[in-house]
Parts: C-alpha cells; sequence; structure tokens
C-alpha cells in the first residue's frame, strides 16, 4: 500500500502535474484498505456451529487423524490395498502393514495452520489429507532410502562400466534414481493418490483403512479443475510424491531385514530398479571428439589416432557415403560413416572414445580402477 | 569439460528382475434389484470370488452396489482401465470376463501382423547388413 | 632461468625422424610446453615422479592405521587417491569418482550409524519426533547432527588431523589467495573419500565396513569423523 503511494507521489513529481483525480484515488485507496482488514479479521474467527451432522463429521475427521498419526495395525492390517501392494512388492512378513501405510504418508500433506499462508483453516476441510504431527511420516525413511539407493545405484553402475567419466555416471544414475523414474515405478507398483476430500469420504461413508492404503500428499481439491494442471514446488508434486514413497519403502525394508538378511534390501533395488533398461553410449555428448581421442592415446601411451578411409561411394553424386576408421598403429579403435569425410572422421573418433569409456569388465575379473576422463 | 551428458531415462522392464502382476484392482459392480446382475449376484454369492482372492493376493477386489447392469472393471498399474459390462450372464461366463480381465496386461490389444511378431528394447545381435563392408573386388559400384 | 629439456622421438618409419621439443619453465607462455619437473612439484616441493614409497605411501597408510584392520591398498591407488583433478590438469589419474562411490558410501555407513543412535544426535523440537522402527531411531537422519558428521569440514578436518594434507597433490586456484578460496576443505574431503571409495573397490564393503566402523566412528579414538564433527559442533 505504502509503495503505491509512493510510488504515486514519484508520478507526481516526474510529470510535476498534480492533478486532483490521482490524489483523490491514492488517498481513496487508504481508506478501502481498511474495512478490507476488518472483514478479513471478522473471517478468522471460526463460526460456531453445532448440529448432529457436523458433530459426527468431526468424529470421522478426528479418527482419520488418529489412524494417520500413529497407525495401528489393527487398522492397517484391514486396508485391501495395502495388503495387495505387500503382496505385489513380495515384502517379507516382518515389514507391517502399518509401515507401509507411513510410507505413503508424506510430509507436505501435513498442513499444520501455521504453515498455511492463508493462515485461515477454511480450505483445510477440502484438502484430501488432514493435518497430523510429523511423528509417523514418511521423511526419515525417505532420506535414508535415498542414502541406500545412491549408494547402491551407483557402485553397480561403476562395477558395471568402471571408465564412465563423472559426468555421465551421474547421468546414468539419475536416469535409474531421479524421482520421475522413481514416480514412474511408484506407478507401476499400482500406489494410489488419495484423491478425494475428507468431506467426500465421510458423506460415502468410507472406512477409515481405504485412505491408509493411498499415497497422502499436499492435494487440494479446491484448486483443482479440468484440463489445468498444477504445477507445484520440489516436494508438492505427485510426481515427487511417488518418489518419497519408492524411496521409504526401500528404507523401511533395509531397516526390518538388515538384521536377519542384510543383502534383501540390496536385492529388491537389483529386481525393481537396476533391472530397468538403459543405453549408457546415449548419454555421451562429444564436443570434440578428435582432440580427445588424441589427448587419450597420448596419455594411455598408445600412438597417434590416425584416421583412414575404408569405403566410399558416391563421392561426386548428391549423396555421397564415406567409411572412416581410426587407427592407432596398426590396431582400428573405432569406426564412423558420414556423408562428408569431416563428418565421418567424427563419428570414428566418437566411436572409438564410446567404446573406450563404455568398457565393460567380465565377471570375474578383479575391480578396475579408472584414471579419470581425459581432459582437453 | 569435454565430454557432455544428456538427460536418460531408464526404461521399465517387467519381468526382468521383479515381475509386478499387471491388474491390480478389479472392481466388480452389481445390482441388487434388476434383473441383468442376477448371475453377478449369484457369482458373488458363490465362493469362487474367495477363492480368486486367495489365489491372487496381488489384486485388490473391491465391490459396488450400485443400480443399472452390472460391470467388472479392472484397474492396470499402467495406469489404464478396462470395463466389460457382464449384463444377462450367468454366474461361469461372469467368472470368464473376470478371469479374461485378470490375465491381460492392460494394453490397447492389437493385431499381431507378421512383420512385427517381435518387440524389444535391444538392438538386433546379427547386425544390420551394410554393402560397404562387404569385400571390395565383389563391391558394387556406383 | 634458461633450461630446456630434449626430447628424442624416432617413429618406426623408413625414414628416422627427429623431432626436439621445448619445455617451458618459469612464467607460463601461451602456446609452450610446460617442464614437467616443474608443474608436477607440490609447492612443498614434492615432485610426483619421484615420491619414494618408503617415504610416501607407506607413511600414509600408517597414519590412516591401514595394517591394523587388514585393509591393502596398492601404491598406485594410494597416489591416485591423493592426486586432485586439478593436479597436473587432470593429465594423471586422479581421485574424482573414487570420491564419489566413497562419499555415497561413507554417506550411507554415517546414515546407519545415526539411525543407530537412541540419542538424537542434535536437539530437535518435539514435533519433528519420526516413530522409531525396528529400534532405530528415523529422527536424526537430514538432522544438524549427522550432516555435520560427512560434511566437507569434518572430513578435510580428518586428513589434517592425520597429518595427509602435505601428501595431497592438487593446484590452488589461486596461490595467494586464502584456503576458503581455493577450496581446500573441499579437495581434503575428496581425498578422503576417495582413500574408501578405493577401499571399497579392492577390498570389498566388509573390510571397509570394519574399518569405517572403527576408525572413523568410533568416538574414543582421537581423530575420528565423531570427534572432529562433535568438536565443530562446540
Amino acid at each position: 500500500m505504502s509503495r503505491q503511494i509512493i510510488a504515486s507521489s514519484r508520478l507526481l513529481k516526474s510529470f510535476h502535474v498534480a492533478t486532483l483525480t490521482t490524489r483523490s484515488y491514492s488517498g481513496r485507496n487508504l481508506i478501502l484498505s481498511r474495512p478490507l482488514h476488518h472483514i478479513s479479521s471478522v473471517q478468522q474467527k471460526t463460526p460456531k456451529l453445532a448440529t448432529p451432522q457436523l458433530d459426527e463429521y468431526r468424529v470421522y475427521y478426528k479418527q482419520v487423524q488418529d489412524a494417520i498419526n500413529d497407525v495401528p495395525e489393527t487398522i492397517a492390517s484391514k486396508s485391501t490395498a495395502l495388503n495387495a501392494l505387500h503382496s505385489r512388492l513380495k515384502l517379507p512378513k516382518a515389514f507391517p502393514n502399518s509401515t507401509l501405510a507411513r510410507c505413503l504418508t508424506c510430509r507436505s500433506s501435513q498442513l499444520s495452520p501455521t504453515n498455511n499462508n492463508s493462515g485461515n483453516s477454511s480450505g483445510s476441510a477440502f484438502t484430501s489429507t488432514v493435518p497430523s504431527n510429523n511423528f509417523c511420516d514418511n521423511h526419515g525413511l525417505n532420506i535414508f532410502g535415498k542414502n541406500l539407493l545412491t549408494y547402491h545405484v551407483s557402485r553397480q553402475i561403476m562395477a558395471q562400466y568402471p571408465r564412465l567419466p563423472t559426468v555421465v555416471l551421474n547421468a546414468a544414475v539419475d536416469a535409474y534414481i531421479s524421482h520421475n523414474v522413481l514416480a514412474s515405478v511408484g506407478k507401476s507398483w499400482g500406489i494410489e493418490l488419495e484423491n478425494t476430500s475428507v468431506l467426500d469420504r465421510y458423506l460415502k461413508e468410507e472406512p477409515i483403512q481405504l485412505t491408509l492404503g493411498r499415497l497422502r500428499f499436499f492435494n487440494n481439491s479446491l484448486k483443482r479443475e479440468d484440463g489445468v494442471e498444477v504445477i507445484t514446488g520440489q516436494n508438492f508434486s505427485a510426481e515427487a510424491a511417488y518418489a518419497l514413497a519408492v524411496r521409504s519403502i526401500i528404507g523401511a525394508l533395509w531397516a526390518y531385514t538388515n538384521e536377519t538378511n542384510p543383502a534383501l534390501a540390496f536385492k529388491f533395488i537389483d529386481d525393481h530398479i537396476l533391472s530397468r533398461k538403459l543405453d549408457v553410449t546415449k548419454i555421451f555428448q562429444f564436443e570434440h571428439p578428435t582432440r580427445e581421442l588424441a589427448v587419450l592415446c597420448r596419455r594411455e601411451g598408445l600412438e597417434a589416432p590416425v584416421s583412414k578411409l575404408l569405403a566410399e561411394s558416391g563421392r561426386h553424386s548428391k549423396a555421397p557415403v564415406f567409411i572412416v576408421g581410426v587407427f592407432s598403429g596398426l590396431e582400428k579403435l573405432g569406426e564412423g560413416f558420414g556423408a562428408s569425410l569431416k563428418e565421418a572422421k567424427a563419428r570414428a573418433a566418437t566411436d572409438a572414445l564410446t567404446k573406450w569409456y563404455c568398457y565393460e569388465p567380465v565377471k570375474g575379473q578383479p575391480s578396475v580402477i579408472d584414471h579419470g576422463a581425459v581432459i582437453v | 569439460m569435454v565430454v557432455k551428458a544428456l538427460k536418460q531415462s531408464s526404461i521399465a522392464r517387467n519381468g526382468v528382475g521383479a515381475y509386478i502382476f499387471p491388474c491390480k484392482k478389479i472392481v466388480l459392480q452389481f445390482c441388487n434389484w434388476g434383473g441383468s446382475s442376477q448371475g453377478m449376484r449369484n457369482f458373488l454369492n458363490s465362493k469362487r470370488l474367495d477363492l480368486l482372492a486367495r489365489k491372487y493376493p496381488d489384486i485388490e477386489f473391491n465391490i459396488i452396489k450400485q443400480s443399472g447392469h452390472p460391470l467388472v472393471r479392472a484397474h492396470y498399474t499402467n495406469g489404464r482401465e478396462k470395463v466389460i459390462c457382464v449384463r444377462n450372464l450367468n454366474i461361469d461366463n461372469v467368472e470368464n470376463k473376470l478371469k479374461m480381465l485378470k490375465d491381460s496386461s492392460g494394453e490397447i490389444l492389437h493385431h499381431r501382423v507378421s512383420n512385427d511378431y517381435v518387440e524389444s528394447l535391444n538392438s538386433s545381435v546379427r547386425g544390420v547388413w551394410s554393402p560397404m563392408h562387404v569385400d571390395p573386388s565383389v563391391r558394387h559400384k556406383v | 632461468m634458461p633450461f630446456f629439456g630434449c626430447n628424442l622421438g624416432y617413429l618406426r618409419t623408413n625414414i628416422g625422424r627427429r623431432s626436439i621439443t621445448y619445455l617451458h619453465s618459469g612464467s607460463r607462455v601461451r602456446g609452450l610446453k610446460r617442464d614437467p619437473s616443474e608443474y608436477l612439484r607440490l609447492p612443498g616441493g614434492l615432485l610426483y615422479t619421484e615420491i619414494e614409497p618408503s617415504t610416501y605411501h607407506d607413511t600414509i597408510r600408517s597414519r590412516l592405521n591401514l595394517q591394523n584392520h587388514d585393509v591393502t591398498l596398492s601404491d598406485d591407488v594410494i597416489v591416485q587417491c591423493l592426486t586432485h583433478k586439478s593436479f597436473a590438469h587432470g593429465g594423471k589419474p586422479y581421485n574424482e569418482k573414487l570420491a564419489l562411490l566413497g562419499a555415497h558410501y561413507l554417506k550411507y555407513l554415517t546414515s546407519v550409524f545415526s539411525l543407530k543412535l537412541p540419542a538424537p544426535l542434535s536437539p530437535v523440537a518435539a514435533e519433528k519426533i519420526q516413530k522409531p522402527i525396528n529400534g532405530l531411531n528415523f529422527t536424526n537422519l537430514g538432522s544438524q547432527g549427522s550432516k555435520l558428521l560427512i560434511s566437507k569440514n569434518t572430513t578435510a578436518e580428518f586428513i589434517r588431523k592425520r597429518q595427509l594434507d602435505s601428501f595431497v597433490f592438487w593446484k590452488k586456484r589461486d596461490p595467494l589467495q586464502n584456503a576458503a578460496y581455493n577450496g581446500e576443505s573441499a579437495v581434503y574431503a575428496s581425498v578422503l573419500n576417495a582413500l574408501l571409495g578405493g577401499m571399497l573397490l579392492t577390498n570389498g564393503a566388509e573390510k571397509t565396513n570394519r574399518y569405517i566402523q572403527n576408525e572413523f566412528l568410533d568416538s574414543s579414538k582421537e581423530a575420528s569423523l565423531v570427534r572432529v564433527a562433535s568438536s565443530h559442533d562446540v
């Protein structure tokens, strides 16, 4: 408000025109703002309504809140969605349904009145989740699951492709455990979102255990409209919530089995995450392949690479094809095709570099310690 | 730095490693009054659904009472759903339809013609034939 | 300082060809090759090509207590772990990827360590307390204390306490500026992580795990990460 007044006074100064209308406008604005504030303060007071219906709703709401705050195993074991998910993932018996329900509670679902900018709780009736404490959410499980995943996936990729440059290695790890990928893993596990509001569920007389089997995160039905997709910040989107759930299930699996069967959680990651298909050669993008290959040969003590034309067709035609091989001494390092000699040469160097970097040791070989990517 | 990384995502291969049953949820909808639901009501009264549910714990079975023709609605892990109306079908046919949905992968059905019997993420083991790599003495000259 | 080294190389062709390379020393001149004995030398006087196993590798092994835990690291791996990417413009084997792996492993093990602590590592607000699972304290994860355990400064301090800092091959961004500007902590932290990464790859997870538990996470040891982190805390 005050900034507006300053701006308008600046305007007055710059134009040297002090018209009555502008001044009266800013003045009117000031007056207008007072009753507005007054109204909002009235709105913040909760209206006192006490009908039997409302009381019943209040009881239902409280029950949901209590169930989410500290999931009792008796309710969680009745949830069909949780049982099916448990069986689908082939989780061990030691992993209780209540923890599975906890893995599906994201911290973003707990819209506490202090976090809410509007300051009043009028909107929270329309959210699909209830404000609860942080005692039983997946925050810690997610952090641990993430550490576990990052370590295991990068270790496995490094064992398979010991010579990947660091940027490519990071991109490969991301291709397995970035939050979009984990979200698609979560969807393929059949985890469903909690999309109906608490009020709707109350009106449908839905049992409490059903909501325990769904993914609870910041999901406000007030703001949803057909054809409009709300893009929310990092941990508030559905994708992020799916990823959180997947990571926490992995973290919780480790927590239950690390003493009895420590390899199980890693086996789970191997089966569900590392079994996905990734072509590492598609990650590379070389800027100066020929120069890089020359530096690499120098560092590794090989003879300097020489490109030689192996075959060609239609040199003077509209669509020529050249096949160029790149050689170090007598050894052929790579081969490439192209519509010009230059293009074919670059492709040959790229091929040679890709073959070097994507080297896979055979099984039983002692682990290879790579000297690092070359820097040009 | 000379090498740069392009963003890639890994592709799911259900069955390599872990296998997740594609059908995740089956909703059976019946009407308590309509005659077209007679077969469905018989099915629900019999032991058959119990046996199925026990045999396939991966699938969540829901039963809804709603007026109208009876429906079997299956939800799949790929996000799609398939619905079959089982009006006026007897108990065996209802069960067959349910089993059909249970066994489906959730993908759209399409007719396979002889050229696309194989669908694979992997490149061909044999490689692609190239005219440029045959012996130069017999190579075709343009 | 007029000095140049000659390098005679004969290529295996019919005609003998002689190539002479001028190696420049002193201030950097664009386009001139530098003398390796100059750019491979640390400010402390240590030359990369002339390190002796008795004075270099064995000292490092004893300061890290490798023998006590039956961990064997070859000379090459040790030098690679102590060589940062900045050294010799990446021309020598460097520790970047080993450090990456070691950092992930250390992060995983310290998170397990903080999970198993019954008491909170650092004070947390009452509403942030999480329900323990199987006796594991999930409140500790993501707290200040558990982050501090593997922070750059803690791991770098560990390297300094074990007096390994003078052995690290790296090049300062600007020798006249202070340590923070040159990123000294990040370099030292990478050395520690790389040693763990190298250990993990050559000796396996079991030995590395035991080594980390006894050397880094044992609060009775003088220069352990737990002690260093708690002294930072105060």
